[in-house]
This record gives structure tokens, C-alpha cells and sequence, in this order.
């Protein structure tokens, strides 16, 4: 635009000067205001969502049992498949809550989640033959079992962040939908023996892509 | 943009002879002036005070919210205002927003600049209220509610003379019905670069899009009004 043209526009009457001009409404009285978290009790709930995120993990490992060669698998390979989920989730769980200006938030989350994946991926291909092969029918079960372990982190997820998302909520509730499935694929890495890429990328990671769906999905109860 | 600058300073020009409220009037012979943005961009300390109050109240400090609200409370309702074209429907969405603020008011993080993020809460109350109108009428399409209001109530008032004054609110008014013409999503934009002294990042952030989008819906909208009042400015001969 050139330079008359936007002093034009600049230049603009403002077609609601009078009526803002006008004393503003009287604000809402404090007795009538709901009952509201501040930041340091959501800090306690987010706190609070995780802990209990970690324990229902455990729980299900307590239930279903760890991997049969824990004891046999190469330590590296193993703390790999556990700890690449983990900082996957860390970085999506960033880009969920992270408040800032200067950027498109939905740009900038699909970045930061796309460099979660890219880890997770990675994590994937250099402990690819720490456990056994499998055939593909064998992926199936873990794609049940990571949604099962994604499930708890993710409702608890939602509740924690729910009305907290003022701009870009259903970016910001996908990264969180797929912060939960990376703590379910981490877990996972404990109870699964498979070893295979694609067993692991699919099998393991489908619970980032159905958070990331289901997130999607319930973005408009994360909306402030 | 030779052809569009030409045409621009074409309908300026004749805007000027009709309405001395424009830039190319001479203003010591047409002290009229049609008022600009009510609100006008605040100043850092302005921000750095907003941001004070809103970290106290984030942190439980209830005096904090009527500090708040005064220094908040104007800038959302003219977004409001202009985005929905009508000022009382603002103020019910006023109140809305600010409920939303304090129900929020514990994610906000700490540093965070405040008003991209209130601006974007009050969005987001304006997005949810044209849905609830819809689903109470699918047949009316989201426009402004202009109305069951006066004009009177909206336009600008000059203590100049009656014919100026008749001027002015004509200019205002054609600006009115463009920003009424547009798309929610253009209107959106224009409001908050043009009146709400945004930069077009911040815009982006409360937008929930991207700069570019937000320069193309600027330019876009830019246009429209642009084109309204040189259809405005050549029927007035």
C-alpha cells in the first residue's frame, strides 16, 4: 500500500467516537464473578494432572507387566525408546502452553510438534532392532495399548488446560493431545518387546497421532 | 500501485472539497474535523502499567481487576464496537470478555504481553456470540446489528457548524457501512491495525493466523473502504 493511501486510511473518522466517548459499563461486581484459579493454583493443578498422569501410567504397567527382556534388551537402545517420547512430549507440551506475541501461533506449534515427531521418528530409527522384528499383525495391540495409556494423561491433560487457550486453541490442544500420546509411547517402550521401525513408529506412535486428533477434536473447551 | 494511487488521490481530492475532516483539507480552514480513534495507541508506560495489573491479578490480587477493567475496559469495547457495530451489544460482550479474563486469569503467563491476549478473548466471545446467532437463525448470515440502535448514538459529533457537522457524520457513516460490508475475518483485522494501533504481529497472534494474512485481509479491507468512498465522493459530484 503506498504511502497516500495509507495516510489515507489513517486519516479515517472513527465511525464510534461519540459512543465510546461514553463512560464505560460498570464493571462486573466481585460478588458476582465466579470462583477463579490463580496462577500459582493452576500451576498446582498442572502439577497435580501430571503426577497423576505418570501414576495411571504406572498403573497399567503395574497391570499388564514390563517387557519380558527388560533385563536382556541393550540399555542404550531401551533408554532411547524412553527417553525420546519424553522429550517429543516435553517440546509438545511447550508449544501448547507457551504464551508469547510476535508470531503465528498456530505456525508456530505445528513447528514445535513437528520437531517432537522428528525426535520421536528419530528415537525410532536408532533402536530399531533393540527387540524383536514381529510381523506386522503384532502392531495392532500396541496401537491399543498407547491409546489406552494416552487416554488418562489426556483427559487429565484437558482438564488441566481447559479455558486456558486464548489464541490458537485447537493448535495449542492438538500439542497437547500429542504431549500425552508421547507419554503413552515412552511407557509403552516399557512393556513392549517389539523392536521393528515400523512396529515402533506405528505401534508406538499411533497415541501422538489419535492425542493430536482427539485434541484437535475437543479444542473448543480449551478456548479462554 | 500507480493506478490505484491515482485513483486514490483522485477521490481525495474530491473528498476533501466535500468533507474538510480528511487529510488533504486545510485545517486552518476547516476546523471540523471528523474525531479519530477514541482510544488512542497507549504509550509503554501504559503497557508496563496494564502488564503490572494484570500479573497482580493474576496472581490473586482482586483490587488489581478494576484497574484492569478501566485501563482494559476501553480498548476491548472499541474493538467490540467496530467489529459488531453496535454498542450495545459491546457493552454485554464487554462484560462477557471480562468474565472470561478473570476465569483465565491463572494461565496467563507471567511477561506476556497483556492486550494481544485480551484482544484475543474478546474475539473469541464476539466468534461464539455471532455462532449463538446463527444457531438461533441459520438464515442471517453474520453482519452487523446496526439496526436497533440510532446512528446518531455512533457517529461523530463536531461543535463546528450544522453542515460540517452533517459532513463529518456522513464520512463517518460511509466508513460505518463499509466495515459493515466487509467479511468478519477483514473487519477483524482492519479494526485492530487501524484503530487498535496493533502491529501486525500482535494481530497475527490474536487473529491466530499469520502476518502475511493479516497484511492481505489489511490491504483487502483497505481497498473496500477506499472504494466506498470514491463511489461516495463521485455520486456527491
Amino acid at each position: 500500500m503506498s504511502r497516500p493511501e495509507e495516510d489515507l486510511l489513517n486519516d479515517l473518522p472513527d465511525p464510534f467516537a461519540e459512543a465510546l466517548a461514553r463512560p464505560l459499563p460498570a464493571p462486573p461486581a466481585a460478588a458476582a464473578l465466579p470462583p477463579a484459579k490463580t496462577r500459582d493454583a493452576v500451576g498446582r493443578l498442572r502439577l497435580a494432572a501430571l503426577l497423576a498422569a505418570i501414576s495411571y501410567e504406572g498403573l497399567l504397567l503395574a497391570i499388564t507387566g514390563l517387557r519380558s527382556d527388560l533385563g536382556a534388551a541393550p540399555r542404550a537402545a531401551l533408554a532411547l525408546l524412553v527417553v525420546s517420547p519424553l522429550i517429543a512430549g516435553g517440546l509438545a507440551l511447550y508449544a501448547a502452553s507457551r504464551t508469547s506475541s510476535g508470531a503465528s501461533v498456530p505456525a508456530r506449534v505445528a513447528g514445535w510438534t513437528a520437531l517432537a515427531a522428528s525426535i520421536f521418528a528419530a528415537g525410532a530409527v536408532i533402536a530399531e532392532g533393540s527387540g524383536h522384528a514381529g510381523h506386522a499383525a503384532s502392531v495392532w495391540p500396541c496401537v491399543l495399548m498407547t491409546l489406552l495409556l494416552g487416554a488418562g494423561p489426556l483427559a487429565l491433560g484437558l482438564f488441566a488446560f481447559r479455558g486456558a487457550f486464548a489464541t490458537g486453541a485447537p493448535a495449542r490442544s492438538a500439542a497437547l493431545g500429542v504431549a500425552c500420546g508421547a507419554l503413552a509411547a515412552s511407557t509403552l517402550a516399557l512393556e513392549c518387546a517389539g523392536g521393528g521401525f515400523t512396529h515402533l513408529l506405528v505401534g508406538h506412535g499411533a497415541g501422538m497421532l489419535a492425542g493430536g486428533l482427539a485434541g484437535l477434536a475437543l479444542s473448543r473447551s480449551q478456548r479462554a | 500501485m500507480p493506478a490505484l494511487t491515482g485513483l486514490a488521490y483522485g477521490w481525495e481530492c474530491a473528498l476533501a472539497r466535500r468533507w474538510p475532516g480528511t487529510a488533504m483539507a486545510d485545517d486552518a480552514k476547516a476546523p471540523t474535523r471528523a474525531p479519530r480513534a477514541a482510544v488512542a495507541d497507549p504509550g509503554p508506560r501504559e503497557y508496563a502499567a496494564l502488564n503490572d495489573a494484570m500479573d497482580r491479578y493474576a496472581r490473586g490480587e482482586a483490587a488489581a481487576f478494576s484497574v484492569l477493567y478501566e485501563r482494559l475496559g476501553p480498548r476491548l469495547r472499541g474493538f467490540l464496537m467496530r467489529v459488531s457495530g453496535n454498542p450495545a451489544t459491546a457493552d454485554d460482550l464487554l462484560q462477557e470478555s471480562f468474565l472470561r479474563i478473570h476465569r483465565a486469569r491463572g494461565a496467563f503467563s507471567a511477561g506476556a504481553p497483556v492486550v494481544p491476549w485480551a484482544l484475543s478473548i474478546a474475539r473469541n466471545v464476539y466468534r461464539d456470540h455471532l455462532r449463538r446467532k446463527k444457531l438461533r437463525d441459520p438464515a442471517i448470515a453474520p453482519r452487523y446489528e446496526d439496526d436497533d440502535d440510532s446512528p446518531e448514538e455512533r457517529l461523530p459529533s463536531t461543535a463546528g457548524h450544522p453542515e460540517e457537522l452533517a459532513v463529518a457524520r456522513e464520512a463517518a457513516d460511509i466508513v460505518r457501512r463499509a466495515l459493515a460490508a466487509l467479511p468478519v475475518s477483514q473487519r477483524e483485522a482492519f479494526v485492530l491495525l487501524r484503530f487498535e494501533h496493533l502491529s501486525v504481529e500482535e494481530a497475527a497472534e490474536v487473529l491466530g493466523t499469520t502476518a502475511t494474512a493479516v497484511k492481505l485481509r489489511k490491504f483487502r479491507a483497505a481497498e473496500a473502504i477506499r472504494e466506498a468512498l470514491a463511489k461516495r465522493s463521485e455520486e456527491a459530484g
